[in-house]
């Protein structure tokens, strides 16, 4: 018999339960029924795989209740030597390089964050050939981007995923897993990767720690994947691969990833980074988010769009 | 101040009597003012010098009553302490309460840690009904406090100080405190603020002071427990309207009452109305979504596109929604000021009415982002920075 999905299903909307008021319990948040989407996302295809896909946790179903807690974000800069190179074509159609339209963007990332909700921290790490934690957390935007500005790029040799994922690892503390579908977290952890090196291939063997990180409801793990739009060319790694393996390691179906060509419009990066701003317990499912403002369908119309 | 803490009290107190005084300061609440406890002070005691402590059996306790303090001694002796104690009741000479009227210490019985606490409780009523009856010096007065009693709404919430003489022109006053009947349980439990001290129940307090026995010179005052104050927007939810000169207390009474329940019933609606704002805007614009306010519903950041264009718009939920606006500001994504700030602009005049449901107004508000968005994007990349 299959497991009934606690999420929504068949056209019924899942109610969330209100919690008894007492003093100190929030209200749990309206229904989600206006928005929650019809159907579940389609799994992952399955590549040839160069990763591990991330195995589903148990509880991959659940649902934690769409509350605007605040986030700790810790944004991971690639500074690679493709970041460097000036491909992109800016709003002028002048040629500008990854590095600065990516400082640009995380600062209108953090001060917009901050803007909306002067809870939420922010920490900053740059990846060469090893990661660095440079800042953070931090409430203050301007603390954050005092260390944005003035890095440098270099040419890197392999990413080595786990080393990351280990730097944030020892930097965070996820809150623990009591009712999960019910009480809202006192924050979620959320990593925003901008990569963009082509060399060679992802390596990656997460530790069981690791894994138990990025199985946490509370975790996720968001990519802006920079590539040179060149498709499999003999021996070499399509760029394709390597952002398939990321998208692996997103066991949830619950995080954003983006692949931008660093050969097309700048603004298309800046657009990325824009619809990373979404809050991760309470923004759609990347298949269904839909931004366009054109004339006049109906709801209806939107949802079905996916 | 000579103020003893509790602890400090209780370590001091004669152990016997360690019971009794713990019941008063540690849950000690009497009166209509659930959020002043009792106070101790003048921890003093009737043994010998020699005789080894911790032995003090007096003391003098604070009293809030009718926006009055009453300072009463209590005097226990620490060599009999199965013994009732003795009271002398401040500067009341007068005040000679029949101790048939008091069951507590007719019945007094020293290893039941709440007697002196429900002792003090019979008390404050014999205090109420004797300040009642010195009411009869100003018969206007007597007749504020006739036709309270008659109603049960007010009558049996009332505290009475028929006090002071004004000792300059011998005039007669009172004052009447008065617990409302206004009822707070469905205010959004997220505007009552958690206070460190945890106050009692939820109170809304009338003081009317009469300053002459004729009543022409009164003054009102509303007092609100902390977090029900806070909710309902600060210091202006205790405004009231002036007493009416020749009014009385039966009709000024429930209009106040009316003011407050109105007040509350706004607050109530207007979180309802802002939740289901949020929810329609969440049903034509829910794809965009980056954040809601989802506990207070107070706000709302939406990622919106056109023509390519990313902007986002913030639109924030005043308390006194819906008669109040809400405000949108558009931000650019790609902009900043020549200082370094977010490009954006406030929008806080734009088609809107309070009768709209949630619904029309995020069709109006999707129809207005429309004509407005052009002009916008024009501005940011004339004036902002990339």
């Amino acid at each position: 018999m299959e497991t009934p999905e606690p999420g929504p299903a068949d056209g019924e909307e899942h109610v969330v339960e209100l919690r008894p008021r007492t003093r100190s319990n929030p209200e749990v948040p309206l229904s989600t029924a206006a928005v929650a989407p019809k159907e579940r996302p389609k799994p992952t295809q399955q590549p040839p795989t160069l990763t591990t896909p991330i195995p589903p946790p148990a509880e991959y179903q659940l649902r934690v209740p769409r509350v605007n807690c605040p986030e700790k974000v810790i944004i991971c800069l690639d500074l690679s030597e493709e970041m460097a190179l000036s491909k992109l074509e800016s709003f002028n159609g002048s040629k500008i390089n990854a590095l600065n339209i990516s400082q640009k963007m995380i600062e209108m990332f953090v001060r917009t964050k901050h803007k909306i909700d002067k809870r939420h921290e922010f920490a900053l790490v740059v990846v060469n050939d090893d990661a660095l934690w440079l800042s953070g957390f931090t409430s203050d935007p301007r603390e954050l981007c005092s260390c944005l500005y003035d890095l440098d790029t270099n040419v890197c040799e392999t990413f080595n995923l786990e080393d990351l994922l280990n730097v944030i690892r020892q930097k965070i503390e996820l809150p623990s897993m009591d009712n999960v579908q019910t009480v809202p977290p006192p924050y979620v952890v959320r990593t925003v990767l901008i990569y963009s090196r082509h060399a060679g291939q992802l390596q990656f063997n997460p530790s069981e720690a690791v894994n138990k990180m990025l199985q946490s409801p509370y975790f996720f793990f968001d990519v802006v994947y920079l590539h040179n739009g060149v498709d499999e060319q003999g021996d070499e790694t399509s760029w394709r691969d390597n952002y398939t393996s990321f998208c692996n390691l997103d066991s949830k179906g619950m995080c954003y990833r983006f692949e931008v060509s660093l050969t097309g419009p700048a603004i298309e990066l800046h657009n990325c980074m824009a619809k990373l701003l979404a809050h991760p317990l309470q923004r759609p499912f990347q298949s269904h988010a839909s931004y366009s403002l054109l004339e006049g369908e109906d709801p209806q119309d939107i949802e079905a769009t996916v | 101040m000579n103020d003893i803490s509790p602890e400090v009290a209780l370590h001091r107190i004669s152990p016997e009597l360690r019971p009794l005084l713990c019941s008063v300061v540690r849950n000690g609440r009497v009166g209509l003012d659930s959020t002043n406890c009792l106070r101790v002070t003048d921890l003093k005691t009737g043994c010998i010098s020699l005789t080894p402590g911790p032995c003090c059996d007096r003391f003098k306790l604070h009293i809030p009553y009718a926006g009055e303090t009453l300072k009463w001694d209590i005097m226990f002796n620490a060599q009999f302490p199965e013994l009732p104690p003795d009271f002398i009741f401040g500067e009341d000479a007068e005040f000679l309460p029949e101790p048939s009227e008091l069951p507590h210490l007719v019945q007094w019985d020293a290893g039941n840690a709440e007697c002196l606490l429900q002792l003090v409780k019979e008390l404050i009523q014999q205090y109420h009904h004797y300040q009642c009856q010195r009411l009869r010096e100003s018969s206007r007065l007597l007749f504020e406090y006739d036709s309270l009693l008659e109603d049960p709404n007010y009558g049996r919430n009332m505290e009475i100080y028929a006090g002071r003489k004004n000792s300059w022109t011998g005039e007669f006053s009172a004052r009447f405190l008065l617990k409302l009947p206004v009822d707070f349980s469905n205010i959004p439990v997220y505007l009552l603020k958690d206070t460190a001290l945890d106050p009692g129940e939820d109170v809304a307090l009338l003081s009317v002071s009469f300053e002459d026995a004729e009543a022409t010179q009164v003054f009102p005052k509303l007092y609100l427990s902390p977090s029900i104050e806070h909710a309902l927007g600060g210091s202006s939810a205790l405004h009231i309207p002036a007493f009416p000169s020749g009014g009385c207390l039966i009709d000024y009474v429930p209009q106040v009452c009316q003011l407050l329940n109105n007040k509350v019933q706004y607050i109530i609606q207007g979180y309802h109305k802002r939740r289901e704002y949020i929810a329609a805007f969440l049903s034509h614009f829910g794809m965009g979504v980056v954040e809601y306010d989802a506990v207070g519903f107070t706000k709302l950041t939406l990622l919106l596109m056109w023509k390519d264009f990313c902007f986002l718009v913030h639109v924030d939920l005043p308390l006194y929604f819906p008669r109040d606006q809400p405000t949108l500001t558009f931000q650019s994504v790609y902009h900043f000021t020549n200082s370094g700030q977010l490009y954006s602009q406030v929008q806080k005049s734009y088609p809107y009415s309070p009768r709209w449901d949630g619904n029309e107004m995020a069709k109006r508000a999707k129809a207005y982002f429309k004509s407005f968005i052009p002009q916008f994007q024009e501005g940011a990349f004339a004036n902002g920075k990339l």
